[in-house]
This record gives C-alpha cells, structure tokens and sequence, in this order.
C-alpha cells in the first residue's frame, strides 16, 4: 500500500471547503447540548440504551463513521480491516471501564480521535495498515472506556453492551457506505470535504469537553 | 462485479421466502398464548431463543456454515481443486453442529464442571452463551485458510455450548417441550442464514460476516465481563456460612439454641 507524504496531497477542495466550513460553525455552534463527550451518569437501561448511546452522542457517531469513511477512502483491504479492528479494541477499552480502572483523558481522547480521523480523511492520509490500525486502536479503546464506565450501572448489562456494539457497527458500516459512493463522486474529494467539516467539529468537542 | 449478478434465481428466493414465513408463523404461534394470558417477552418460552446475543451467535453459526468452501472474493471453487466440494463441506457442518448440540446436552454435567471456575458461575449461566458467540466469531474472522481448517473445530464447541445455554436459560423452568422448540427455532434461524449465505456469493458476504464476527468478539467479551463483574457482587449470600463439621453438621448451633430455650 501506498505512503505518500502527509503534505504533498494535502490541499483541500477549496471551493466545497469554502461552502461547507461556515455552515458547519454554524450548526455547531447553535448545538451546544450535543457537546457530549459523554460518560452517562445516573440510571442507564437495556438493549435500546445500549445502542442509542453511540447515536445519542454526536462525538461517538462522529468518530465512528470517521472509521468507516477513511477506511472506504483508503480501499482495497482497508475497507473491512478498520471496522473489524475497532469494536475488538474497544473491548479492552471496555473492560477497563467496566473494571474501574482510572485513566485520564478519556472525554479528550475522543474529541482527539475525531480531529485525527477527519483530519487523515481531508489530507488523503493512507499510511500503511499497521499504522492505520494502530491510530484506530488508541481511539478505540477511549470510546470503549466511555461506553464500559457505564455498563456495571445498566439495568440489563449484557444488553446494553449488546446494543452499543451493534449501533457502532451499524454507523461504520454507514460510513463505508458514503465513503464508497463518495469515491466515485469527483475523485473522492467529497469525503475529503466532510472528513475535514467533521475534523474542525472534533476541536468543538476538545474545547467544549 | 455486481452484487445482483450473484443473487439466486426467482424460484430459490421463492422458496427461502416461505420458509422464512413458515418460521415466523410457527414463532408468531408460539406467542399467542404469552400474549392471550396477558403475559409479557419474559414469559414467552422462545425468550431464551429470540434475544440478540443468541440471534448473534445463531447467524454467525449459520453464516459460518453457509459460506464454508468459499474462498475470500466469495468463489466457490471448481471440485477438483478443493479436496472436498463445497456443498459436501456445508453437510459436514451441518452434522457437527448437530453432534455439537447433541454432545452438549449429553455432557452436560461434565462440561459444567469444567466451566464451574469462572467466577460467579453458577449466576452467569456458566457463560456458555457468551463463550458460544466468542468460538463462533473467531470462527468466522479467521482469514479463509484458516477458517476453512478450524471451522469445523470451532462448530462443535459452539452448538455444544449453545445447547447448554438454552437449556440453562430455559424461563419455563423445565416444561416437557421447551428443549425440543428452542432447539428446532434455533436450527431453523441456523438454515436461513445458511441458506442465505449459500446463495450469495459475493466478496461482500465474507466481507459481512467478518464485521458481524467482530461485533459477536467484542459482545461476548463484553457480555462475558461484565456478567462476572456485576453478577459476581450482585448475588451475594445474606447470613455467614454454616460450619460443616461437628455431630450434625450446619444445625449444631440451631440445635445448641434450641437446647438453651429448654432451659
């Protein structure tokens, strides 16, 4: 797989960029409720809990359909390695959540991994696989804390688990999906555009967490 | 390649259609007296069945099952390069998961035994529904070489523990029937995803079942850990534990109270 230097194919699409960027402030900033990088606190339910968690949270559903989408955008492999790597790490992340173990810099973790990820979507950044799955990891694992933390205090544990791993599926899933159909729309250059809207909205999230 | 140029004919959608339909009848049947009593999902003796994690675990096994001979790109090789023909392999599966689920029921005791070390156990059904979707996910995440050389091993394992799971989460609480419909709902949701894997050959059914073997990975992890780590605490015994030894052992201090109310 292919390497090239961050910077030698960095440029956004300027005019999609110009149209989009504003109009992305401005949703976010008259959103400020959806600023969750959320661990919920109090009482947490079922199955339906469970996957309405990830969707609830625009920083999880952001960073989700990131993985699907610069996956698409890296192709071949890349494709299904992504998605499949990310629910098994966040496992880990989950259990440490489950097992109370105390880490600093979840909620910025996650704000990070959407900066990051969008940012690798608008600067075409195809590292190799181990590289890409390595960066997935780290962010898996904050996304599976969030989630884990909160598990032991469901009302229905193993379904809520069951829940939120199928809703994050199913987002990255979407995020194949747009970010194939994207690639054959001028080049691509539409999830470039939209991998950056959503790597600007992650610094909302880093200030706002 | 397009994915409808993969797709069966109309007459095989026509009969997967109805059986399809013929199930759901059969499980909408099953329900009607929960829901003529005025009774809710817990009462309903398929509850144990129809449930994410073991509809999860099922159409993993019938995925598993349904692509075994395809190569990675979705191919069905021609005979004489595989060693054993595609639709031969799939029969073999189908008797492994039906030996699986015999064995399981057979060696119940032993096998429980055996996962009796878990903690907390005798709480958490022995996690043989967790432990059944982690075999049948690894199963299916496997790279084609070696899915194709460890399914079969896999299978076994899994219908083993999928039958104990049924009959340990059994919510009628031992009716004549129950094992004999969960067993059959479950080879029924089993043959359809089979089937439906069977049908299509696409690079996107593998590619499918990967990414539905890493949800059933991560759930049953997640599932398995947080059993033991919120049911472990949960049940907890309410008075200190009774000494075993002595003349009558555990009534020797009733019987020492009993002496002194005499007095």
């Amino acid at each position: 797989m292919s390497s090239p230097s961050l910077l030698s194919r960095s440029r956004l699409p300027v005019k999609a960029a110009r149209a989009v960027v504003p109009l992305a402030i401005l949703c976010l900033l008259s959103a400020p409720g959806l600023a969750q990088a959320h661990i919920i606190q109090g009482e947490t339910g079922g199955f339906l809990h469970g996957f309405e968690h990830p969707l609830s949270g625009l920083d999880h559903l952001l960073a989700m359909f990131c993985v699907g989408l610069w996956g698409a955008q890296m192709g071949g492999r890349s494709v299904w390695t992504m998605p499949i790597t990310f629910p098994l790490i966040m496992v880990v992340g989950g259990l440490l959540g489950i097992a109370g173990v105390p880490i600093i810099g979840i909620e910025t973790g996650i704000a990070l991994s959407i900066i990051v990820l969008g940012g690798a979507i608008a600067f075409r950044w195809h590292p190799p696989a181990i590289v890409s799955l390595a960066v997935i990891a780290v962010f898996a694992i904050c996304h599976g804390y969030a989630h884990g933390a909160e598990l032991p205090a469901a009302t229905d544990p193993a379904d809520y688990a069951i829940g939120f791993v199928v809703a994050t599926g199913l987002i990255h899933l979407a995020g194949i999906a747009v970010g194939l159909f994207f690639q054959r729309i001028r080049g691509g250059e539409l999830s470039r555009a939209l991998g950056g809207l959503i790597g600007l909205g992650g610094f909302y999230f880093l200030v706002a967490g | 390649m397009s994915l409808a140029s993969h797709l069966p004919s109309r007459s095989v959608l026509l009969g997967l259609c109805l059986l399809i339909a013929a199930g759901l009848a059969g499980i909408g049947m099953s329900a009607l007296p929960v829901l003529q009593f005025g009774g809710t999902y817990a009462d309903w003796p398929l509850s144990s069945v129809v449930n994410p994690q073991q509809l999860l675990t099922l159409a993993g096994l019938g995925l598993l099952i349904g692509q075994m001979g395809m190569t990675a790109d979705g191919q069905v090789p021609a005979l004489r390069r595989a060693s054993v023909s595609a639709p031969r392999l799939r029969w073999i599966g189908c008797a492994v998961l039906l030996v699986g689920l015999g064995l399981g029921l057979a060696w119940r005791e032993p096998i429980l035994r055996l996962l009796a070390p878990i903690p907390g156990a005798e709480v958490t059904g022995f996690l043989t529904g967790p432990i059944a979707g982690l075999l049948t996910g690894l199963a299916l995440v496997l790279p084609a070489g070696w899915r194709a050389r460890l399914s079969l091993t896999l299978i076994l394992p899994a219908a083993a523990l999928l039958a104990l799971a049924t009959a340990l989460s059994d919510p009628t609480l031992h009716a004549a029937n129950y094992m004999r419909w969960a067993l059959a709902t479950e080879l029924w949701i089993i043959a359809v995803f089979a089937l439906v894997a069977t049908l299509v050959r696409h690079r996107a059914a593998i590619t499918g079942g990967r990414i539905l073997a890493s949800w059933m990975i991560a759930i049953s992890l997640l599932y398995g850990g947080v059993e033991v780590a919120v049911r472990k605490t949960a049940i907890a015994v309410p008075y200190p534990p009774v000494s075993d030894s002595g003349a009558y052992p555990g009534f020797d201090s009733l019987l020492r109270r009993l002496d002194g109310e005499g007095n």
